[in-house]
């Protein structure tokens, strides 16, 4: 058996036991990508080479550029949790084979009430997450490549208790033409408390994703988005994107995810402005009544040469 | 020797003389001022009764007619007198006096007559009229005698044995004494002619109260002229012979009147014992003393003496020595006679009398010889003593002292001038000895024998007393004295019938019997026809009830009384009374008295409340009934309560007013009639029906009803009076009780009908109140109170590792929404909230994670960020 073989095994083998368990850290499936958020959360199916070690590593052996970098900021969910997340992250192609990535991302939620048990008032307190991943990418073939992330999860919830978790995410995406496809499975890992005290699984996902990306005259770019996660028989979802860029200087970006289970639907637009070698991107969801993640705000400053 | 001593500190002696002493002064002064106030007023004269002095001349006329018994004489000018006055007897006031009756003539004092006549007739009258006769010299009030007026020696308030009048103690039963009073005051108090032999130790010839009466002796033990004191000689010579009315001292059965200048009976020591100062009297045989006493002029041999044996078989089987039966022979046919059989004394032959002894036993060698007279023992109380010995052998009986009673012993002389108290049947004897020495001095003469003597001792004796058996009859002297009188008491003249309670209730004056001073008893004839009582004093024909009374001390004068039950209401009874003597002497018919016995009433009830036809007792009613019942006779009466069904406590509350209660019972509930019954003592009856239902129980109820409660802190609490939730509409008494569905909630603090309800914890309690009846019958309320910190939607914890709570001020039904951190919606539900119902949701199988929870409802939005652990 081949290498391929076995880490398609060693997949399968996660995938089942993550499903034979529930999940913890729900915040490593945020992906505050201005570009992902605003194609309705199709992150594995974009090629976005500077945030591709919180998204798709295999995407990196596929880009244009030999480096990218990225900056963003987000208000997640203004409406409900209110968290402030920021992440930093780049990559490099190492060369035509090999790429590495390296990201921080970090959220600070909203300070909340404390009570007790006779909900007697105890305090304060504003929950703080930091998570910290490193990627690579290798092209096995022409057309294929295999990525895999490793990270680090620290969720700091409340006074003396935080969750940890190291994680990893396996992907294989190819790419012929215009057409590129692709297959992972996302948070195989472990988790526990500080108190030592092993947690559920992670909230493990498989998805497969596929688009098609075409420029025409160089002066117009589209690309569509499709993608589908499943999380268990109660948290699926599927997510439809566009895009169009105008000379490479303007994008307009728009997508949609239809949630099945728990997995809230949503609309979210989004643009970019580039100018060579920055990007700048935003992304906004749609107030959708009874989605928390209404109106929620990302930005990004992309440098990539 | 038969005695035991009581031995009393010289000091207190002298301390209680002095006192007894003193009062005795005070008394007599009282009586002097007394008497002065008399001499100027009648009033506590006897009614109907006057003594008169009659004229020489006229009584010799008609004194033959006196003492043929009747009141008709041979002047028919004092017949008319005698007539208008009511004259029913007229009597010597001093007896035939024997051998002195020649010298009583020579003083005029047979000339003196007890005159009883209607004692309706005022004395004023009566004595007006005497006065007008010519053949009455002097007219006085017959006054009553009292008893301080007899003797003033100070100790003699402690002789109950003399007078006992029941004062001393408890124990002392009126009239167990030997009835000497009357004797003295009528008879004699003894007689310087009787010699009585004292064979025991020395009389104390010096005593200050018995020398006058002593006559020297002679001393058997020492066989000498010369006596030596000893205390049992001297106690048991002074019963007999101690000197009366001298001021100082105790008084003697015949010890003589000192104030009167009459000696007493002679006192011969005949010394047996000598006080050695050991243990042990030196002594000798009494037979030779006895022999010696009869040579010198004894005619009554006092002997409490015996012999000492060594047990109870050893007396029982030991028979009285022949020197000494030979002793006591000689005696009795001897004395008082010289060498040559004439009779030198006051009596032909003597009288020996003996102590019985006091082991307790039932018998003793001396007793069981027949010619003795031998004497037991009663004490205060009138029964016989446990000391004394016993058995149809004892002849007689007499006062000897109980040490065990207060001021129950026998009190008399002591050597050197001292006074005590002994008890024993030793001391019982003189007192026999001494009313024998009383006798003969009355009695004494030629040709009294001692045979006369001892009939009349042993046959004046009372048998009344319950011991008779055991120790013979009591000796009593008034009725020694006038045993074989033949002299009937005079008819009562005043008898008084009312009807009391349906009795006849007579009452009537007691008679004059002209040698016993007194009548002793008296007979009441009770008849439906009149024509039954004619003869009916000789012969008690059938249908004629009689009603038989003894008043052996009373005075005459004194007012008596008698009750006759067994008359049948409706009838017309006819009634008369005889009084009669000791010797059963009847006095004539009285006169005739009719009475009506009324026809019986019935009691008559009277309820003191309103009472309606029917009285509605509830269950839980306590009704207090009162009635007045009267009988319109003032018969007694008993009160009965019957067919009385939850009827208590029928009591006398205040005279003639009863009172019953009647409970409710539920469990009986239904109509009753209750009878309340009266009865008098003769039978006539009265009813009263009392109606009543007891009604069922009714069940308590809620009057007001407590609501659920929101406490929003645990300072604040809740006050709940019981009183003003529960009613019971039939007024019984409710019980509480508080139940809580989780005690941990809140505490309950009871205090009377109000409790506080003070939480405790957080959370929600059902409270149930329950108030139960006597009978278990309840009413419950049940209200919930919420424990909550704060007011307002409460989330908590937060954060949360299991449940989350969602606690809201107002119902509500609201849409709770959970979304993840990623956005995911975790929880969705409509939920109705309720302020008393916690809504918990589990969060359990939530990825830990921070959430956040929207609760939206009509008029309200709330969301809060939890961290979930």
């Amino acid at each position: 058996m081949n290498i391929t073989g076995k880490l398609i095994c060693v997949t399968v083998l996660v995938f089942h036991v993550s499903f034979a368990f529930g999940q913890a850290l729900p915040v490593v499936n945020i992906d505050t990508d201005p570009k992902t958020v605003s194609i309705g959360f199709a992150d594995i199916v974009s090629d976005n080479m500077e945030s591709a070690v919180f998204g798709n590593p295999a995407a990196m052996s596929f880009s244009d550029f030999k480096v990218a970098a990225a900056g963003s900021y987000c208000y997640w969910q203004p409406d409900a949790i209110k968290e402030h997340r920021s992440f930093l992250s780049g990559s490099y192609k190492v060369n035509d084979r090999w790429a590495v990535a390296a990201g921080l991302a970090n959220g600070v939620g909203c300070s909340y009430d404390m009570y007790g048990k006779d909900a007697e008032f105890i305090g304060k307190f504003t929950p703080l997450n930091l998570h910290f991943k490193v990627g690579a990418s290798c092209k096995l073939l022409p057309y294929l490549s295999f990525g895999m992330n490793v990270g680090f999860v620290d969720n700091i919830m409340a006074p003396e208790y935080a969750n940890m978790a190291f994680l990893a995410d396996l992907f294989v995406m190819s790419s012929v033409h215009d057409f590129k496809i692709v297959v992972g499975a996302r948070n195989l890992g472990v988790a526990w408390t500080d108190s030592g005290t092993m947690l559920d699984n992670l909230p493990f996902a498989v998805s497969a994703g596929a688009s098609y990306g075409k420029s025409f005259h160089d002066s117009h770019g589209v690309g569509v988005y499709a993608q589908y996660d499943f999380m268990g028989a109660d948290a699926m979802s599927t997510s439809l994107g566009a895009s169009y860029s105008y000379r490479n200087f303007i994008s307009l970006r728009t997508g949609g995810r239809i949630g099945f289970g728990k997995v809230p639907s949503m609309m979210s637009v989004g643009c970019g402005v580039t100018l060579k070698p920055v990007e700048f991107n935003l992304a906004y969801i749609l107030p959708v009544q009874g989605t928390a993640l209404s109106n929620t705000v990302c930005v990004s400053i992309v440098y990539m040469i | 020797m038969f005695f035991s001593q009581k031995i009393m500190k010289r000091i207190s002696f002298y301390i209680i003389s002095l006192l007894v002493i003193s009062c005795s002064h005070d008394c007599l002064d009282s009586v002097w001022n007394e008497e002065q106030e008399n001499c100027q007023n009648t009033e506590s004269a006897v009614s109907g009764v006057a003594v008169v002095k009659f004229d020489e001349d006229f009584l010799s006329e008609v004194e033959s007619d006196f003492m043929a018994g009747g009141v008709v004489t041979k002047s028919s000018e004092f017949n008319d007198l005698q007539q208008m006055l009511g004259v029913v007897s007229l009597k010597r006031m001093f007896p035939h006096a024997g051998k002195y009756e020649a010298r009583t003539r020579a003083e005029g004092l047979h000339r003196w007559y007890i005159v009883n006549y209607k004692a309706t007739v005022p004395y004023t009258k009566a004595s007006g009229d005497f006065m007008t006769f010519k053949g009455i010299e002097v007219v006085e009030p017959f006054r009553p005698v009292v008893m301080s007026d007899c003797f003033d020696d100070p100790w003699m308030n402690r002789q109950w044995h003399y007078y006992n009048d029941g004062s001393l103690s408890p124990e002392h039963q009126k009239g167990a004494d030997i009835n000497v009073v009357p004797v003295w005051e009528r008879y004699t108090t003894g007689c310087e002619d009787v010699v009585v032999a004292v064979i025991d130790g020395g009389i104390d010839q010096n005593h200050e109260d018995l020398a006058a009466n002593c006559i020297g002796g002679y001393n058997f033990v020492s066989d000498s002229p010369v006596l030596t004191p000893h205390d049992h000689g001297t106690h048991v010579a002074g019963t007999i012979g101690a000197i009366n009315n001298n001021g100082i001292g105790v008084a003697g059965i015949a010890g003589g009147n000192h104030k009167s200048m009459n000696p007493g009976v002679r006192l011969l020591s005949c010394q047996i014992f000598q006080q050695t100062g050991g243990e042990v009297d030196d002594s000798v045989d009494g037979s030779l003393a006895i022999k010696w006493a009869a040579d010198n002029g004894a005619v009554i041999a006092q002997n409490s003496w015996g012999y000492k044996f060594d047990s109870y078989r050893d007396a029982k089987e030991t028979e009285i020595p022949q020197f000494l039966k030979e002793a006591i022979d000689y005696f009795i046919k001897y004395a008082g006679m010289d060498e040559n059989g004439n009779q030198t004394g006051p009596m032909k032959g003597g009288v020996v009398i003996f102590a019985a002894g006091n082991s307790g036993w039932d018998t003793d060698p001396i007793g069981l010889y027949y010619p003795v007279v031998s004497v037991g023992a009663i004490g205060p109380d009138g029964t016989k003593t446990r000391y004394s010995n016993y058995g149809s052998w004892v002849d007689i009986s007499a006062p000897g002292g109980d040490v065990q009673c207060q001021d129950g012993m026998v009190y008399s002389t002591l050597p050197d001038n001292q006074y005590g108290g002994f008890q024993g049947t030793s001391m019982a004897c003189p007192h026999v000895s001494g009313v024998a020495a009383l006798l003969v001095s009355y009695y004494g003469g030629l040709d009294f024998t001692a045979d006369e003597l001892k009939e009349r001792l042993l046959s004046g004796a009372d048998d009344s007393y319950p011991d008779i058996r055991t120790v013979g009859p009591v000796v009593d002297a008034l009725s020694s004295m006038v045993y074989g009188n033949k002299i009937a008491p005079d008819p009562v003249t005043d008898m008084e019938v009312a009807v009391k309670n349906g009795r006849l209730h007579f009452e009537w004056s007691a008679t004059v019997d002209p040698d016993e001073i007194v009548a002793y008893g008296y007979r009441i004839f009770v008849a439906k026809r009149i024509s039954d009582l004619q003869d009916v004093a000789s012969e008690v024909p059938l249908g004629v009830d009689r009603v038989e009374v003894i008043h052996k001390r009373s005075k005459v004068g004194d007012k008596l009384s008698a009750e006759y039950s067994k008359g049948q209401l409706g009838h017309t009874y006819y009634l008369a009374a005889v009084a009669f003597d000791r010797d059963d002497n009847v006095s004539p018919l009285s006169d005739i008295v009719t009475v009506r016995l009324p026809d019986n009433r019935p009691p008559v009830i009277v309820p003191l409340q309103d009472m309606p036809q029917s009285i509605k007792v509830g269950a839980h009613d306590l009704l207090e009934l009162v009635f007045e019942i009267t009988d319109p006779d003032n018969h007694e009466f008993d009160v009965m309560l019957k067919d009385a069904t939850a009827f208590s406590g029928l009591i006398e509350k205040d005279p003639g007013v009863y009172s019953m209660t009647v409970k409710g019972n539920s469990n009986l509930s239904g109509e009753y009639v209750a009878i309340l019954s009266v009865s008098d003592e003769l039978g006539a009856k009265s009813e009263f029906q009392i109606h009543y239902e007891l009604l069922p129980n009714m069940r308590p109820v809620l009057n007001h009803s407590m609501g659920d409660s929101i406490l929003s802190s645990m300072s604040e609490s809740i006050m709940l009076d019981f009183t003003d939730c529960f009613i019971d509409p039939d007024g019984g008494v409710l019980d509480y009780e508080v139940h809580l569905s989780d005690p941990a909630i809140m505490m309950v603090s009871r205090n009377g009908d109000v409790v506080s309800l003070v939480p405790v914890n957080y959370g929600m309690t059902e409270v149930a109140v329950t108030a139960s009846d006597s009978y278990g019958a309840y009413a419950e309320m049940r209200f919930k109170v919420a424990v909550r910190n704060g007011s307002g939607v409460l989330v908590y914890p937060n954060p949360v590792s299991d449940f989350l709570n969602i606690s809201v001020h107002d119902a509500v039904s609201a849409k709770v929404m959970l979304t993840s951190h990623s956005g995911n919606l975790e929880y969705e539900r409509i939920l109705a909230l309720d302020p008393f119902k916690n809504i918990k949701i589990d969060m359990r199988g939530f990825p830990a994670g921070i959430y956040y929870l929207s609760v939206v409802g009509d008029g309200m939005s709330i969301e809060k960020q939890l961290i979930k652990l």
